[in-house]
């Protein structure tokens, strides 16, 4: 009885090496096929709207990169936080305004791999209007959201940035009632954010 | 759906047994100790491991960043007394000075006399603090923060920063480690440790750094690893009942019910050698962890019968979780001949001061459950220094030492009573107590308490301290006493940026921090 079930599991085994040595094989076929296609020249109308697609933020930006823009003072615009940052006036909704400034930082993040250092909202707008080792800018001097050198929340409440860690960092608006910490405020925390 | 544990296989019953011991972080760091599997020849040894040398450094953390300014308050007859009452507004203790939050120029502080100093008072909530002020036993190293180098309101912009200033964690980091313009590696009590545990502790049979918080990067170094203890005692592995009582009878043997048999089989197994490098430390952690333990829990239960740590806690109303995990170091520095360790470094944390919001509801509470807390740990420690059956032991061998994430703005974040807090900051005020501490005093430096003025970051409208005093030059004062030579490469390697800084052992200079006597190696 035993010997039988060791016959069975011996043919079971083999069979699934099998299907296992078939599989790869069409599996590293399909990848050479595909090997091949990306070498092509580009014609079919797939390719060309990959070309179009806007490019990720992200990506390590190259000297004449289109998402910048220099300025004649030596500052450079980031061009993707700058028009994100356009958006930011009086009817933006509150979450999004946070959405949005919160894209900002994490442009910061993705250029200085940390968060801008402060805990006075003068001090993080500043880092963001340029006043950074390279200059960048990422967000719009001329927004409507900023009051001297403040960026404000549609209440007319300076934003509170709650620096949490190097790389997390929790931004507040105080709401209608301009009260920070209380219940009618908003709030967008990075790092919670990543984990949803 | 509870399982059948008569009919599991042995694979099984390692997964269910062991697991919840696996994951408990600290035991899984003590693999680094092998050499504690002995300990249970520890109690064997008899006589004494740990003579009249012993010290110990106990850390107590304030998660959060409490705001200190409320601690030592500038009152009536201090020039800058009415600074606090009118910048500070609705977040202020009431200090004598009449404003609109205080119509009346009510004084609710405890006031302290600080030779050469202005009056001043201390918050109302720390009664056994003030006490202990009163008699020397605890002093205050003032306006103390993590600093890469000598900086003031007029380098600030050009001087190198700590790194992530304002940030909890990289402040926490920077204040454990006493290294503030590099990444993280280490604690600088972990370096002490690697450095010294095994010159100091001869006869150690347990790490010398035990935390009752958990981990903590004070405590974390290459080569190693803090003992982590409840304020219960050890942590025992999961699935036999709370120290074991569902598996083992009061007399240590196994309970002839099933918990007891998986328990005895259980730690038979784990006596086994492995082949395998994976299986062998996995039963190296249980068999260290299980060692640990009987220390740990031995050193617990050792306390002289004319000290009792229960009844001093009751005195003093201490029954908060910070409360307790003193009472634990309390009774492990009673018991420190179980662990044969000459030298210990104790950590213990109270969170909760990130008070952005309702300061005055908060506050006072935290500081209350701390107050409560150091004053048993005090009163405790003079205890066993009167006690007749532990002679070796003196008030003047624990110095306990504060610290947290920064000190937090000096002016309030609102002006509506219930809702207004404090943010985050920088320069902050530490105390420091036990036997040896020079106390009753002030060290360091006092801030001008000014927006804008000397002491304020100039980027800010906040009020936010510029450290005069580095955590290296703090710190560095501890560890000489412990017994870090000064001047030592030791030292050296254990506070890298102290150099830096204006000398914290020239009693001549400036930096004003001779808040503990310099170490005296005993005369053999």
């Amino acid at each position: 009885m035993k010997k039988n079930w060791m016959i069975l599991i011996f043919v079971g085994a083999s069979l699934l090496l099998l299907l296992y040595v078939k599989v790869s094989s069409i599996d590293v076929a399909n990848d050479t096929a595909s090997e091949t296609q990306n070498n092509t020249p580009a014609t079919t109308s797939e390719s060309v709207t990959s070309q179009t697609t806007e490019p990720n933020p992200y990506d390590i930006p190259q000297p004449d990169d289109p998402r910048l823009t220099r300025l004649a003072d030596g500052r450079v615009l980031y061009n993707p936080s700058v028009d994100a940052s356009r958006t930011l006036d009086q009817t933006i909704d509150p979450d999004e305004a946070l959405t949005v400034i919160d894209q900002l930082i994490s442009h910061y993040r993705f250029a200085y791999k940390e968060n801008p250092v402060g805990s006075e909202n003068t001090e993080i707008t500043e880092q963001l209007l340029g006043k950074n080792p390279k200059r960048i800018v990422f967000l719009d001097p001329q927004s409507q959201a900023l009051t001297d050198k403040q960026l404000l929340d549609q209440w007319g409440t300076p934003y509170f940035f709650h620096a949490l860690s190097a790389q997390e960092m929790e931004i507040r608006s105080a709401g209608p009632d301009q009260q920070h910490w209380t219940n009618d405020d908003f709030a967008i925390n990075q790092a919670q954010q990543d984990s949803e | 759906m509870s399982k059948n544990l008569n009919h599991i296989s042995r694979r099984q019953f390692l997964r269910a047994g062991t697991c919840g011991a696996m994951t408990i972080g600290p035991l899984v760091n003590t693999i680094a100790q092998l050499s504690l599997i002995n300990s249970a020849a520890a109690s064997a040894l008899g006589g004494s491991l740990v003579g009249s040398d012993y010290k110990a450094l106990v850390c107590i953390f304030l998660r959060g960043g409490c705001d200190m300014n409320n601690v030592l308050i500038p009152i009536t007859g201090n020039p800058q007394a009415d600074a606090y009452a009118n910048d500070r507004g609705v977040v202020g203790i009431p200090n004598g000075i009449t404003t609109s939050y205080n119509p009346t120029g009510a004084d609710n502080t405890l006031p302290i006399t600080v030779p050469g100093a202005d009056p001043f008072g201390m918050h109302p909530s720390l009664v056994n603090l003030k006490a202990m002020f009163d008699n020397s036993e605890a002093g205050f190293i003032t306006n103390v923060g993590t600093l890469a180098e000598p900086t003031n309101k007029n380098d600030y912009s050009t001087t190198s920063l700590p790194k992530q200033l304002f940030s909890h964690s990289d402040q926490v980091t920077q204040w454990m480690s006493s290294i503030s313009d590099k990444p993280y590696i280490s604690g600088w009590g972990a370096r002490v440790a690697e450095l010294y545990h095994d010159a100091w502790n001869i006869n150690s049979q347990t790490s010398m750094m035990i935390t009752a918080a958990g981990n903590n990067q004070f405590m974390s170094g290459s080569s190693v690893s803090p003992f982590s203890v409840t304020s219960s005692g050890s942590i025992s592995l999961a699935g036999f009942g709370t120290n074991y009582a569902s598996a083992l009878n009061t007399d240590g043997s196994y309970k002839t019910n099933s918990t007891g048999r998986r328990f005895e089989a259980l730690e038979r197994i784990m006596q086994y050698s492995h082949a395998h490098i994976l299986e062998e430390g996995y039963g190296e952690v249980v068999r260290s962890a299980r060692a640990n333990e009987t220390i740990i829990n031995e050193a617990i239960a050792a306390t002289p019968s004319d000290v009792d740590f229960d009844q001093i806690w009751l005195d003093h109303e201490a029954d908060s979780g910070v409360a307790n995990e003193l009472k634990s170091v309390a009774r492990l520095i009673a018991g420190r001949e179980c662990m044969g360790n000459n030298r210990q470094i104790f950590f213990v944390d109270l969170g909760g001061f990130d008070n952005h919001a309702n300061i005055n509801g908060a506050q006072p509470a935290l500081l209350d459950q701390l107050d409560r807390a150091i004053g048993a740990f005090n009163a405790g420690m003079k205890a066993l220094d009167a006690s007749t059956i532990d002679t070796d032991f003196s008030y003047d061998k624990v110095t306990t030492f504060q610290a947290s994430d920064f000190n937090r703005t000096w002016t309030p974040n609102g002006t509506d009573f219930d809702s207004a807090g404090t943010d985050h900051a920088w320069g902050s005020h530490s105390f420091v107590f036990g036997g040896a501490v020079n106390g009753g005093n002030f060290y360091g430096s006092y801030p001008t308490l000014e927006v804008g003025g000397v002491n304020d970051v100039p980027s800010g409208s906040r009020g936010r301290w510029i450290p005069t005093t580095s955590v290296d030059q703090f710190a560095a004062v501890m560890a000489n006493w412990f017994g870090v030579p000064i001047g030592s490469s030791e030292m050296e390697t254990i506070f890298p940026n102290l150099n830096r800084f204006e000398d914290p052992f020239d009693i001549s200079g400036t930096a004003n921090l001779a808040f503990l006597p310099p170490y005296v190696p005993p005369i053999i």
